[in-house]
C-alpha cells in the first residue's frame, strides 16, 4: 500500500526533472502522478515527458498529463483547483516536487492543498551546476490569486524580494510596485558579480534594507524574513516575491499563511536558458 | 556614493515630503489653469516628467500647506483629492477568476472605496469643515448611504475613513478566504452609490456649499480594464458642477478610452489633454526655462548662491573652441551671404557646432561635455533626466572633496566632472541597452532587445555621419518615418513601444512640412549620444527615414543611408523644445 497517493510535478527540459522524478518514485511510491507542463515549452519538455510516461507505465503508476498555458493564469488557477478537488486530496497525503515548477504554481498548489486540508510534503532537487543566466523577457509582475494579501488603503508598500540570479528583475519589481521601503534578501554565501552589481546600484539608497538569509536552512529563511517584516505588518502593505533560491517560496508561503495581510507577487518570464542547470544534487524535503 | 544630502535628489513625487514638493515644484500657469478648473483633464507623459508632482501640488493637502507658508487660507472653491493608483489593491487580480459582469463590479468596488477614502482623508484636513452643519443629521445620512453605523467617538470624516477601510478589508477577506475557492462578493459599491452621495453630502455642508471636487487619479495606467472603462464612464458625465477628473497616465496611446457602456470619451469633448513631456510654444512654458527655474530653486534651497550656468560651467577649452568655430563659420557665411544678417545668423546657428565637431582631430578624445544648456539638451525634455546626471555630478564632487566638514560646500561642478559623469552615464545606458533590455522591459524578447540595440546603434552611426558630412541639416538627431506600410509599421511600432518603455525613445508630435498638418517624430534619448562623440545639442530638423530603412537597421543591422533632403522651411524653425 502506498504512503503517498498523489505526486504533483512539473515537467521541464532539465535533466534534474527526470532524475528527480525517478527519485520521487523510489522515495514516495505514489499511486498517482499529475505532471503539469507549459504550452510554450511543450516541445522542449517533450522528451522528458515521454520518459515519465514510460516510467509510470513500467511502475504501474497512474499518470495524468496536464497542460497549463503561459497566457492564461486564471485558466491555470481553475485547472489546478479542479484537479486538486477531483483528486479528492482532502485529508490525504500529497507530495509537491517543485524543482522545476513556476513559483505561482507552487503557491497556488500549496494554497489549494491547504484549503483541502491535505497533508502536503514538498521536495526540491537541487542541480549540480548552473548556467550564466536563467531567464529573459520579463512579464508584468502579478499578485498571486487568493494570496494577494489584505491591502490597507492608507498605507505605503514594503516590498520584500529574495534576490537571485536575475538581479535586474529586482529593479523591475521596484519600478512596478513603487514601494516606500524595499527589503532585499540575499542568499548567504552568494557573491556573484551580478549581486555585487546589484549592491553597487542601490548603495546609499536609504529606502533599501539588506538582509542575509539561508533558504537551504530547515525553515528556508522564514524566521529571518519574518523578523525583518514584522515591524511593518500594521503600518504598511507588504508584498513579497522570490527571484532567488526556489525553496524560499516555502518560507514566503508560510509567512503569508500566518499573516494574511501579506501579498505574494510572481514575476514571470517568457524566455529561459535551456542550459540553465546541469545534473542533480541533494533533495530538500519538508512538510508544509 | 556619499551619504550627504543632494539637491538633485530625484526620487518619485510620492516619496517626497510635502514640504519638499512645495520647495521644488515649479508652478506653470499653462498647466495649473487647466488643472485648477472644473474640466476633465488627462495628463500624459513618460515616467519622470512631473505628472505626479503636478497632481500632488494641486491637491488640497499641498495647497493648504502652501497657504500656511503664505499666511493665507486656500480657497475652498476647488478641492483637489489625490488618489494614487499604484497600490497593491489596484494590482489585485482575483477579478480575473470571475465572469465579466462580476469582475466589473468588484473592480469598480475596489476603486470607489479607494476614491472615497481619499475624499474623506482630504476633507478631514479642512479646518472647521463641519462648522454650522448639523453633524447628527449628516452622520445619519451617511449611515443610511453606507447601510452601517459610523463610529461615534471619532471626527466625522475619520469615521468615514474607518468605515471604508473596514469595508475594503472585509471584501478582501471574503475574496481571499483560505477555506473556500469562491471569489464572489455581493455587497459591492459603485461610483453612483458611494462617491457621488459622499460628495453630495460634503457639498451639503455650509462650508463646502460652493466647492467643486477635483478627483486626481494618478498612475491610471495601473487600473485594470474594468476600472479604466468605469473611470472613462465617469469622465463622460456631462455635469461638472460637483466633480471633475484630473487623470495622470503614462501613455494615452496605450490606454483604452472606452466606457462601460461601449462608447468612447473624446478629446476636446469630454476631456482636455495635457502632454507634460511636450511643453507649449510660449516663453513661460518653455522647457529650458522650466529646467533653469527648477535647478535654481534647488540650489537656493541648499544655500548655494549660483545660477545654473555658474554652477555647471562650460569648460574653457570647449568655450574657446566653440568661439573659434563660430568665428570661422561666420567668415564663411559672410563670404557667402554678404551683409544679409538673417542668412548669416541662420548659417552660423546651423553649422557652428557641426564645424566644431568636424574640425576635431580624428584621434581626439571625446569633447568635454559641459555647461547647463548641455544638460538641458541631454534631458530630451524630461525633468528627471536633468536631475539624474546632476545628482551623480554633485555626488562625485562630494566624494572627491577634501573638505572634512560634515557638509562640504559645493559651489560648482567642475567641467571635467560634468564630462566624466555624462560620458559614464551614456556608456551605462548603452551597456544596458545592449545587454539587459530583455531582462528589464516587459514583453521584450532577446530578439527585440537585439533589434532595439541595432536600431539605435545604426541611428548613432547615421547621425554621426550627418554631423561630419551632411550639408543642410548636420545636427539633426530626431527622425520622421516616410514610405510607411502597415506590415513594417506594425513591426516598428512594437519596437518603439519597447524603446519608449525603456525611455530610450520619445515620440513627439509636431508641425509637418505640409501646411497645417501634424506628424509624429521620434527623438532618441540624447544621453545616448556622448558615448558616440555626438552633439546632444540637436537642431530643430528631422531626418526623414523610410520605414524599410529603419526596419532593416533594426532587424538586419544594416546601416541607414545618408541623403541630402530639402531643408526644413525657416518658418518652421523653432526652439528645440518648443514644438
Amino acid at each position: 500500500m502506498s504512503d503517498c497517493p498523489l505526486l504533483i510535478t512539473f515537467a521541464s527540459w532539465e535533466q534534474r526533472f527526470l532524475d528527480g522524478f525517478k527519485r520521487d518514485i523510489d522515495e514516495w511510491h505514489p499511486a498517482k502522478v499529475i505532471m503539469y507542463h507549459l504550452d510554450e515549452f511543450a516541445e522542449m519538455s517533450a522528451p522528458n515527458r515521454a520518459e515519465v510516461v514510460a516510467e509510470c507505465k513500467a511502475q504501474g503508476v497512474v499518470l495524468i498529463n496536464a497542460l497549463l498555458r503561459v497566457h492564461d493564469p486564471a485558466g491555470n488557477w481553475k485547472k489546478l483547483r479542479d484537479d486538486m478537488t477531483a483528486e479528492a486530496c482532502t485529508g490525504r497525503n500529497a507530495v509537491v516536487d517543485f524543482s522545476t515548477m513556476p513559483r505561482e504554481t507552487i503557491w497556488t498548489l500549496f494554497w489549494l492543498l491547504d484549503m483541502l486540508k491535505a497533508k502536503t510534503n514538498y521536495v526540491y532537487h537541487r542541480a549540480i551546476g548552473y548556467g550564466e543566466w536563467l531567464s529573459r523577457d520579463p512579464q508584468r509582475p502579478r499578485l498571486v490569486y487568493k494570496l494577494s494579501g489584505l491591502t490597507k488603503l492608507s498605507a505605503r508598500t514594503v516590498l520584500v524580494i529574495i534576490a537571485g540570479y536575475d538581479v535586474d528583475r529586482i529593479q523591475q519589481l521596484v519600478r512596478f510596485y513603487d514601494p516606500e521601503i524595499t527589503i532585499i534578501a540575499q542568499q548567504e554565501g552568494s557573491a556573484s558579480q551580478r549581486l555585487k552589481k546589484l549592491t553597487d546600484e542601490f548603495v546609499g539608497n536609504s529606502t533599501i534594507q539588506w538582509l542575509k538569509m539561508d533558504a537551504f536552512s530547515p525553515d528556508h529563511g522564514e524566521a529571518v524574513l519574518l523578523k525583518q517584516v514584522k515591524p511593518y505588518l500594521d503600518s504598511h502593505n507588504i508584498i513579497m516575491s522570490s527571484l532567488g533560491p526556489k525553496v524560499s517560496a516555502v518560507a514566503l508561503y508560510r509567512i503569508q499563511r500566518e499573516h494574511r495581510e501579506v501579498g505574494l507577487a510572481y514575476a514571470p518570464s517568457r524566455d529561459f536558458n535551456k542550459d540553465y542547470s546541469s545534473g542533480i544534487g541533494e533533495a530538500i524535503t519538508g512538510v508544509l | 556614493m556619499t551619504a550627504q544630502r543632494n539637491p538633485f535628489e530625484y526620487m518619485g513625487a510620492n516619496d517626497l515630503p510635502y514640504e519638499m514638493i512645495l520647495d521644488y515644484y515649479i508652478e506653470d500657469f499653462n498647466y495649473s489653469r487647466f488643472i485648477q478648473s472644473k474640466r476633465n483633464v488627462i495628463l500624459t507623459g513618460e515616467r519622470g516628467c512631473g505628472k505626479s508632482m503636478t497632481l500632488l501640488y494641486n491637491s488640497w493637502a499641498l495647497q493648504q500647506l502652501k497657504g500656511t507658508r503664505d499666511n493665507s487660507s486656500p480657497a475652498l472653491g476647488l478641492i483637489g483629492v489625490y488618489v494614487p493608483c499604484n497600490t497593491p489593491l489596484t494590482h489585485k487580480e482575483e477579478y480575473q477568476l470571475l465572469d465579466k459582469f462580476q469582475a466589473a463590479l468588484i473592480s469598480e468596488h475596489h476603486l470607489v472605496l479607494s476614491i472615497t477614502y481619499r475624499i474623506a482623508e482630504t476633507l478631514a484636513q479642512i479646518p472647521g469643515v463641519l462648522d454650522e452643519a448639523n453633524e447628527d443629521q449628516v452622520r445619519s445620512k451617511m449611515a443610511f448611504i453606507f447601510g452601517a453605523e459610523l463610529l461615534r467617538d471619532v471626527p466625522f470624516f475619520d469615521a468615514i475613513k474607518a468605515f471604508v477601510e473596514k469595508e475594503s478589508i472585509r471584501t478582501q477577506r471574503v475574496i481571499n478566504d483560505p477555506d473556500s475557492a469562491q471569489i464572489n462578493y455581493e455587497d459591492t459599491f459603485t461610483f453612483a452609490s458611494l462617491v457621488v452621495p459622499v460628495l453630495g453630502c460634503a457639498k451639503s455642508l455650509p462650508k463646502l456649499k460652493d466647492s467643486h471636487f477635483m478627483l486626481m487619479i494618478d498612475d491610471a495606467h495601473d487600473l485594470n480594464q474594468h476600472q479604466v472603462k468605469a473611470l472613462n464612464s465617469w469622465i463622460a458625465y456631462r455635469d461638472h458642477s460637483l466633480f471633475s477628473f484630473k487623470v495622470a497616465v503614462a501613455n494615452v496611446a496605450r490606454t483604452s478610452l472606452k466606457t462601460s457602456s461601449g462608447g468612447s470619451i473624446l478629446e476636446g469633448h469630454d476631456y482636455t489633454r495635457l502632454d507634460m513631456a511636450q511643453p507649449f510654444q510660449n516663453e513661460a512654458s518653455d522647457f529650458g526655462r522650466l529646467a533653469k527655474q527648477l535647478v535654481e530653486r534647488r540650489l537656493r534651497k541648499f544655500g548655494i548662491d549660483a545660477t545654473p550656468e555658474d554652477f555647471f560651467p562650460i569648460s574653457d577649452r570647449l568655450r574657446q573652441d566653440m568661439e573659434k568655430a563660430e568665428e570661422e563659420i561666420r567668415r564663411e557665411a559672410v563670404a557667402k551671404y554678404g551683409d544679409d544678417s538673417r542668412k548669416v545668423s541662420d548659417y552660423v546657428y546651423k553649422y557652428k557646432r557641426a564645424h566644431y565637431f568636424r574640425s576635431r582631430p580624428a584621434k581626439a578624445n571625446r569633447p568635454e561635455y559641459s555647461g547647463f544648456d548641455t544638460l538641458v539638451y541631454l534631458s530630451t525634455g524630461v525633468i528627471r533626466n536633468i536631475l539624474q546626471p546632476c545628482y551623480w555630478m554633485y555626488d562625485k564632487v562630494l566624494s572627491l572633496s577634501t573638505d572634512n566638514a560634515a557638509s562640504p560646500v559645493v559651489n560648482s561642478i567642475p567641467p571635467h566632472v560634468q564630462s566624466d559623469i555624462i560620458i559614464e552615464r551614456s556608456r551605462v545606458l548603452w551597456d544596458w541597452l545592449r545587454n539587459e533590455l530583455d531582462q528589464n522591459i516587459e514583453d521584450c524578447s532577446r530578439e527585440d532587445g537585439v533589434r532595439a540595440y541595432q536600431l539605435l546603434d545604426n541611428l548613432a552611426v547615421h547621425f554621426r555621419e550627418r554631423l561630419l558630412n551632411h550639408k543642410s541639416e548636420p545636427r539633426a538627431n530626431s527622425f520622421t518615418i516616410s514610405s510607411r506600410n502597415r506590415d513594417l509599421m506594425d513591426k516598428l511600432e512594437r519596437l518603439f513601444r519597447i524603446l519608449q518603455q525603456a525611455q530610450l525613445l520619445y515620440i513627439r508630435s509636431g508641425a509637418a512640412k505640409d501646411k497645417g498638418k501634424r506628424e509624429s517624430y521620434y527623438v532618441p534619448n540624447r544621453m545616448l549620444w556622448p558615448e558616440r562623440g555626438l552633439d546632444p545639442h540637436g537642431q530643430h530638423a528631422r531626418v526623414s527615414l523610410t520605414a524599410a530603412e529603419l526596419w532593416a537597421a533594426a532587424d538586419e543591422n544594416r546601416s541607414i543611408p545618408l541623403r541630402e533632403e530639402s531643408p526644413t522651411p525657416r518658418a518652421e524653425q523653432k526652439g528645440f523644445f518648443d514644438e
